[in-house]
């Protein structure tokens, strides 16, 4: 695993990584966490462990470095989350491009009203 | 809110008896993501207590029909229920049921 490839994947990564490439853990990797059901109806603490995760909205994405904390919050709300793992080897030789998926082929290039010329 | 019969002018409420073969297929699918995510959290490398209990969970492939769509129930005669029946039940993990039964 190259050194620098938690570096050259930033770019890549939202920036909760920023808090884990403080705490570099070697030969870890992290989990990519997608919430696809919300915890609308169950108890509490199903709700207080996705906001704990960084988890807000459905579909949106997370990194957490690998830890049993983390795995712990994880097999909590198992069944409203997809759970992979990514290690910096994927990162580096672009196995894994963007966390959040694909692109979805659009840009945003601007305000239509700071676009109009009259 | 209660269901009441209709000839009584209320409203009945139709949870059907059985789930639907799409109903069952989706069943299937949700239990195959939590397995998925079990085994990767296990991938990761962590162990603890909570993760054995997880693990040692039966798999969607290892459960029988019985277990995927049908749960324990002591009010029935037969002692089961259609899982479909249990509050939330495509947001919680029930996969096993008492001893013997």
């Amino acid at each position: 695993m190259s050194i620098n490839w938690l570096q050259r994947a930033l770019p890549y990564l939202p920036k909760n990584v920023l808090n884990a490439s403080t705490n570099p853990a070697s030969g870890k990797g992290f989990y990519r966490v997608v919430l696809t059901r919300s915890a609308i109806g169950l108890p509490k603490e199903s709700q207080r462990t996705l906001e704990a995760l960084g988890l807000n909205k459905r579909m949106s994405v997370v990194l957490h470095p690998h830890s049993a904390d983390t795995a712990g919050q994880l097999l909590r709300v198992k069944e409203l989350v997809k759970v992979d793992n990514i290690y910096g080897n994927d990162l580096v030789q672009g196995r894994v491009r963007s966390i959040s998926g694909p692109s979805s082929g659009f840009e945003n290039i601007g305000n239509s009203q700071d676009r109009r010329r009259w | 809110m209660f269901s009441s019969s209709v000839n009584l002018g209320g409203l009945v409420r139709k949870v059907p008896w059985r789930l639907s073969s799409t109903r069952k297929f989706r069943v299937r699918e949700r239990l195959r993501d939590v397995d998925q995510n079990i085994q990767a959290i296990k991938d990761s490398g962590v162990q603890f207590k909570r993760l054995d209990v997880a693990s040692a969970l039966p798999s969607e492939s290892a459960m029988p029909p019985r277990d995927k769509y049908f749960t324990f129930n002591k009010n029935s005669p037969t002692y089961r229920k259609g899982v479909h029946k249990v509050p939330k039940w495509t947001k919680i993990t029930q996969r096993t049921n008492p001893a013997g039964f």
